[in-house]
This record gives C-alpha cells, structure tokens and sequence, in this order.
C-alpha cells in the first residue's frame, strides 16, 4: 500500500523553535507543500530535521563541526526536538523521533520507525549543496554520491575501509620486504654466500671460533656460547674493547646527524605570533566568516541591499561594503592563523625528532665515549631538559599563550651548537678508530665481534621477516580478492541500477534542457581501469563526450544531478512518493526554473513533495502551476520564535481576497505585479520581437502590446477570428487596462475595486484559453516539420486547432 | 541485497574463501568494517611470529 503523509511536525529544532505544522492534505485529498522563505528564516531546518529522522546525523554540518548536541534550538534545552509525522497507511500510522538529552547520537524514536525504512529504501530529500557538490566531485566522489543515492553507502563504505586497511597492510609489508632484503645483504656479505642457509651461519660462527680457540657448535641454537666467550675476550682487552666502543658510538653519531636545527622556525612562529596576536579579539570571530561569506552572496541577489536579510533592518551606509569589509579581515585572519598552525606543527615535529636523537645517542655508549664526551652529553642533556617545556607552550591554545621567545632560549642556541660541531665529533670519532686499529690484532677482534653480533641480529631479523611476510602476503591476497570482488558487485550494481533508470533520467534531463538541442542523453558511465571511478558522458552535437562537463555549464550538470535524483527516488522508493526539495534551482535562470514546474507536474503528479525556496519570483511560479498545493511563508524568523510562518495564498487569491476587502490599489499593484511576470513568460514562449531598450526597465504596455500583435499575428484562420484575439479585444475594450498599464504603479492615481475586479477577471478568461491546467504549461511556438504550432507542452492545448476559432 | 547477504552468498560462490570470509566477517557491523581491530588482531599475529623466532633461537 501506497504511504502517504498527512502532516509534518517539527519543534526546536535548529533553526526552528515554536511548533511547525505542515498539512500534507488540502479538502480531503493529499497535497504537496510549497515554503518561501528568504536565506536565514529557518526553511532548510525543515530539510536538516528530516535528514536527522532517517540517519540521526547531518553529515554536512557534521564536517562544519557540528555534533548532534548542537541540534537543539538553544532555548529548548534538549527538550521537546522533535519531528512528528502522521501517515496515512494500513500499518505505519505514525512516527516520530526525538532528541535524547542523554545519548544525543541516539535519538528515541517511535511508531513504526523500521516499518517506515522499508519504504524510505532510498534518500529522498535534496539540497542545492548536493547539486553544487555534485558537479565539482572529482570521479571517485562521484562515484560516492552515486553509490549512496543507489543505496550503496554501506557497500562503499566497507570497501573504502577495507581500501584503507589494504593500504596500511601492503605498506607493512613493504617495510619487511625492505628489512629482509638488508638483513640478507647483511648476512651475504659475511658467509660469502648469496643464498645461505642455516649450516652457513653455522660454519661461520665455528670458523671464528677457530680462529680464537673457542668451542665450536653443532647447531645455531648455541651461538650465544660463541659470542660470550668472545666478549669476553674483547672485555679483557683494552684497545678492543675501546675499539669496539667507538666502532659502536660511530654507528649512532651517523644516525644523530644531519641535526635538525631549529633557530629560523623559532624566529618565523614568532613573528607569525606577534601579527596574529594583535588580532586576537576577531580571531574568536572566525565563526562569523561564513555568515559574512553567504551575506555577499545574498546582498548581490536581493534589491534594497541596505536591508539586512536576517534582521530586516536598515543598514546606514553600505551595508554591501560593510559586509566585505568584515569578511576580507577575517579571511586574512584565517589566512594567517593557518599559517601560524602548520609551522607550529613543523616545529613541534623537528622538536620531537631531536627528543629521540638525544635519547638515542646518549644510551649504551660505555665509560671511555661517556668520559670523552662528557661536554656533549651535558649540553644535550641541558637541551633535553627544556624541550618539554618548549613543547607544552607550543601544543597550548593561541589564547593561552601570553608570548613566546624560543629563538633566545638556551636549548635553542646549545642546539645550534650541536649542530655546528658535527665535522668535528664524527672526525675525532673516526680519528680515534684509526688510532686503535693500528694494532691489527685487537682490530680484527673488534671486527669479529662486531660482524658476529651483527651477523645474529641480521639473521633473526631475516627469519621473523620471512615469516611475516609470507603471514601478511596471505592476508593481503585475501584481502585483495575481497575488495575486488566487492568493487564487481558495487560496479555492476550501479550500472543495473542506472540501466533501469536511464529512460526517466533521459527523460527529466532532456526535458529541462529542452532549449539546447545539442547537449542530449546523459549517462553515467564507470570509468574503465579505475575501481572506484564513474563519469558522465553525454551526447554533443551527436558524438558520445566525457567527461559530461567539457562541454556542460554548471547549470547544466545541476540538471544532470537533479534529473539522476528524481529518477532514482522514482524507481526504488516504489510505496512512498514523497521528495523533499531545498533550493534546488539556484542555478537556474528565469526560462530554465518553469521547466522545473512543468515536469514535477508531468513526471511526478502523483508525488507528495516538499518544496523550500527563496526565490519570490519561483515561488510565484509554482503557486502558478501548482495552485492546489499547500502555501507557507516563513516571513522573517526570531530567536524567541523561530520562523514567523504563515499560511499563503497564490496570486490569484490574494488578488482576489484584496478586492474582497476593497483594497483596490494593493490589489491593482499586485495584479500589475502579475501581468508583467505573466506577459514576460508569453512573450518569450511566443518569441515575441521587442523594442530594445537600453536601460532594460519596461512598462506593463510595452509587453503588452507587442503580445497582443502576436497573438493577433499567428492566429490566423481565413474567415474566422481566435478566441484568444475575441477575449483580447474584450479585454481592451471592456475595461480601463490601458489607462491602466499607465498609471498601476503610481499610488496617487486610485483605482476602483471594481475596475480592478473587471480587468482581473477579465485576464483570467484569457489564461483560461492559453494556459493548459493538465502541463502546467502556457502555450508556445513549437516548429516541428515544417508546421508551426501554438501548443502548450502535452499538446492537448492547441490554439491553431479550429476549434479555437469562432 | 545486505551487505551480510552479500557476504553470506560470497562463502558459497568462492569456497577458497571461505575460511577467510569466517574470519573478518566478525569485522563487519552496522557501523562498517571496523579496521582498527581486524589490525590489531593482524598485529598479534605478528607479535606470535616474533615470539616463535625467539623460541627457535633460544639455546638448547
């Protein structure tokens, strides 16, 4: 059974605060649900709540660092949020979901909450940031969005994971790749032997024993008898054992160099933090950038940009200017506090790597190396000393921090030191080497230790790596073949998916993009060779292009994200045709948004839709088309409140309720109002030729007049006169609209009510003959085989039929 | 079709994966594929390996 919502609650939520209430249903019968409302009344708090119902998280807000704590209205103190729904169904009469104050990931919900899933398969609800986001995805996001409004999400998401782990894995198991290759070079190199075994190690460590009279072994298990009676004869040794010493501590100083100095980055932070610092009061301000950002925005779009669009008050001065002003300032305190933060984080870095150096220089170095470098060791001990300090100034808030001087501190010059001592250390250290190897005995003992403790820990680390390796490569393939055959599946689902919807994408696109015969049939394609990879392809000019965008505006692409959305929610969400809509017009002109109207009306007629905009003029346009459809305002919004949100009429009944109430020059203003948006329309459907003007402003006449000639130009029929030309003459006739068309705008020049009621319905006779109610369309010139019609879209309203002629 | 579903199907379609798919199917929950502890069980593993070739190096 179909489900079919009666009513939409919300209350405290976001934006919204006193209760809202959306009928879904109009004199008994179910209806749609039109919102105006300019940026910043609350409307897309309607689509955030319904967005919250289905995943209990808003994903694009979460990215802005928003938590599901901050979705209360503020005054509600987390309680009373909600969204209540009522249905009409034989099951699902209800569900609602609330915020929970105590586990707000969480939210309790009730009613036939996983009933209602079941019908809500895919994500039914579209903001113009989709679109926008749509366009400027790369292939592999894409190929995200797509999965997810195909009902993938959980399928990519596993797979992205899975990528991921792959990836850390593979990098595992490059680094013991790596790791054997240098143990086996290590071991090589001292058996003689490229490929070894066990026995060679073992004839290796009995051939030194020989050498020094030691007792030889069976099995490598007993090296450790080897290396001890070595040690011991290196221990009583002296020159070896110092040998052995500094061969050791020369290892480590090669590592400790190159030393990372820190002077510059300490003098650069600085100066970074004094120019922040003296901004510090607007850096708490940051918030506010994208509110100044969308402010411009809106400023450019709106008439009387002296009139704030939040708080409808009127601004001294510039308001425009103010608003940039304030922007650029804290833009380029962003700038450089994204500065500041990835140098501190340089710094933080290079202060961590000299930590580790100084630990692992100073362990294990033996009296004779300890005593000649006593002055180093303590120096790098002072150093070490100050480094946690230096750290914990630097890892503390902006805020926190009062000053910072590191260029002067005494670890950051002793550092230099260091630094500058590097030739010197490692020459005494190699000095000293060539000094104690001058006695070939105690040299070779010192390299036959060395190599033989070498030669265990290269051969321990080559057996654990062999093993992990052969552990790992046994996982990842594995692994590989999972994500693979995942990708298969995540591919051919998409590409079953979108061959089952491509007639209505084709469809819906075409439709909307009507007026360009050279950009056709869209299709997503996978991209061949990529796993995780989709593209648009398109017709141009009837040669297959992709990607799409070569040749598509960004308006065009919305189309193509709109069309892929509404075909998609029609396929798979079979029992619940309901959509929401937020704003999705945005990139759309005045000829391409009516084309919206007129295939919701066509492909969707049967859908319950949700619609938000903020755009007067489209709002207009889809009372127009869509007269039966539930109308609200959000006329402003308050703290207190919420949005101030108001039942609305169409035109024609606001027209008509100011006759009513004899208002006759609102009436006739709004009336006046109307006429221009209409005349505009048929003029341009009926590529009526204009007087150009310059300054580009006309008045009422001077669209109407040329209409009338047109009309009176292309419906013709010998010995017969159109009824659209009949009614015309009525109009001109029967009533004062040309006197009218001169003076509608001039508030001292009164109308009667009556008056005004006679050229209203009067006009209304006319659309009765030239708008279709089925199309939602006016009608239009269409050239098509060598005819020219006057037709609206379906057809079914033709005013060159002969029937429209008396 | 579920994910699990999926899952579910795939140790019957490729039977060579079966013993892997038992495995990391514990893996996977409403959440997605949690790989921070798939890895640390990998890591254990490695641990083991490291544990072995000490025992194998140990004198007799």
């Amino acid at each position: 059974m179909m489900l079919r919502i009666n009513k939409i609650e919300i209350e405290n939520f976001r934006g919204v605060r006193s209760k809202i209430n959306l009928d879904f249903k109009k004199g008994g019968n179910f209806t749609s649900v039109l919102i105006y409302g300019r940026n910043g009344t609350g409307k897309s708090s309607i689509l955030d709540c319904w967005d919250w119902l289905l995943n209990s998280k808003i994903d694009y807000l979460a990215k802005e660092g928003v938590s599901e704590r901050d979705y209360p209205h503020k005054l509600s103190n987390g309680n009373d949020v909600y969204i209540n729904i009522d249905f009409t169904h034989d099951q699902i009469n209800n569900i609602k979901c609330e915020f929970n104050p105590s586990k707000v990931t969480t939210p309790i919900r009730t009613g036939k909450f996983e009933e209602f899933r079941k019908y809500s398969i895919y994500p039914n609800y579209l903001r113009y940031a989709d679109l926008q986001e749509f366009v400027y995805k790369s292939k592999g996001e894409k190929y995200k969005y797509i999965a997810k409004f195909f009902g993938l999400e959980r399928f990519t998401k596993n797979q992205s994971d899975i990528q991921a782990s792959l990836t850390r894995i593979s990098s595992q198991l490059s680094q013991f790749s790596l790791q054997i290759s240098e143990s086996k070079n290590i071991i090589s190199t001292l058996v003689g032997k490229a490929d070894f075994e066990q026995t060679d190690l073992v004839h290796y460590f009995n051939k030194i024993a020989e050498k020094y009279n030691l007792n030889s072994i069976s099995n490598l298990k007993n090296h450790e008898q080897i290396i001890t009676e070595l040690s011991k004869l290196v221990h009583d040794n002296p020159t070896t054992r110092e040998l052995a010493l500094f061969q050791t501590f020369q290892a480590k100083i090669n590592s400790f160099y190159p030393f990372p100095t820190i002077l510059k980055d300490c003098i650069l932070l600085e100066s970074l933090f004094a120019d922040l610092k003296q901004n510090e009061s607007d850096i708490t301000n940051l918030v506010l950038l994208d509110l100044y950002n969308v402010t411009n925005q809106t400023l450019q779009k709106i008439d009387n940009k002296n009139i704030c669009p939040v708080c409808d008050n009127t601004f001294l001065g510039s308001l425009g200017d103010h608003v940039l002003q304030k922007h650029n300032l804290l833009a380029g305190i962003r700038t450089k506090r994204e500065k500041y933060i990835t140098q501190r984080d340089l710094l933080i870095k290079k202060i961590e790597s000299i930590q580790q150096k100084i630990f692992s220089i100073q362990s294990g170095n033996g009296e004779i190396v300890s005593t000649l470098f006593l002055n180093v060791f303590n120096e790098l001990n002072a150093i070490q000393q100050e480094l946690p300090e230096t750290l914990r100034i630097l890892r503390q808030e902006l805020r926190d921090t009062e000053t910072i001087n590191f260029s002067i501190l005494p670890s950051t010059l002793k550092i230099e030191g260091i630094v500058s001592q590097e030739l010197t250390y490692k020459e005494f250290v190699s000095k000293r080497i060539q000094e104690l190897s001058a006695d070939e005995k105690s040299k070779d003992l010192a390299n036959d230790y060395r190599n033989i403790t070498k030669l265990v820990d290269a051969y321990s680390r080559y057996l654990r790596c062999e093993k992990k390796i052969t552990y790992l490569s046994n996982i990842t393939s594995h692994l590989q073949t999972l994500f693979s055959l995942l990708t298969e599946f995540i591919q051919q689902s998409i590409q079953n998916t979108f061959d089952v919807i491509q007639t209505d994408l084709i469809e819906c696109y075409n439709f909307i993009e009507d007026s360009n015969p050279f950009l056709k049939n869209p299709k997503i394609t996978l991209v061949t060779g990529k796993d995780k990879a989709i593209e648009l392809e398109i017709d141009f000019v009837n040669e297959k292009i992709t990607p799409a965008y070569k040749f598509m505006s960004e308006s065009q692409i919305n189309s193509f994200g709109f069309a892929i959305f509404l075909s998609a929610t029609k396929h798979f969400n079979l029992n619940f045709k309901f959509i929401l809509l937020d704003d999705i017009v945005n990139s759309f002109d005045a000829f391409k948004r009516p084309k919206v109207a007129q295939l919701i009306a066509k492909k969707f007629n049967d859908f319950q839709i949700l619609f938000l905009t903020h755009d007067q003029v489209f709002f207009d346009t889809m009372q127009k088309h869509f007269p039966s459809w539930n109308r609200y305002k959000f006329a402003s919004w308050d703290y207190n409140t919420g949005p101030r949100c108001f039942f609305s009429k169409n035109y024609n009944e606001e027209i008509q309720n100011l006759l009513d109430h004899d208002e006759a020059n609102t009436a006739g203003q709004k009336l006046g109002r109307y006429l221009e948006m209409t005349f505009g329309i048929l003029n341009e459907n009926l590529q009526t030729p204009l007087r150009y003007k310059l300054e580009n402003t006309y008045t009422l006449s001077e669209f109407y007049e040329p209409l009338v000639k047109r009309f009176k130009d292309k419906l013709k029929l010998s010995g017969k006169t159109s009824k659209v030309s009949v009614l015309i003459n009525e109009f001109d006739q029967g009533t004062i609209f040309r006197n009218y068309c001169a003076h509608w705008k001039d508030e001292s020049s009164p109308f009667t009510s009556i008056e005004i009621q006679n050229i209203f319905n009067k006009w209304l006779e006319i659309e009765n003959e030239i708008y279709c109610e089925s199309c939602r369309s006016y009608c239009s010139i269409e050239r098509k085989d060598a005819f020219e019609y006057i037709r609206c879209n379906c057809g079914n309203l033709n005013l060159k039929d002969e029937s429209r002629f008396i | 079709m579920s994910f699990n579903e999926w899952i579910e199907n795939l140790k019957n379609e490729k039977p060579e994966l079966k013993p892997f798919l038992e495995k990391i199917s514990v893996f996977f929950n409403d959440e997605g594929f949690n790989a921070a502890t798939f890895e640390k069980k990998v890591n254990i593993g490695l641990q083991k390996i490291d544990g072995e070739v000490d025992e194998f190096l140990k004198p007799e």
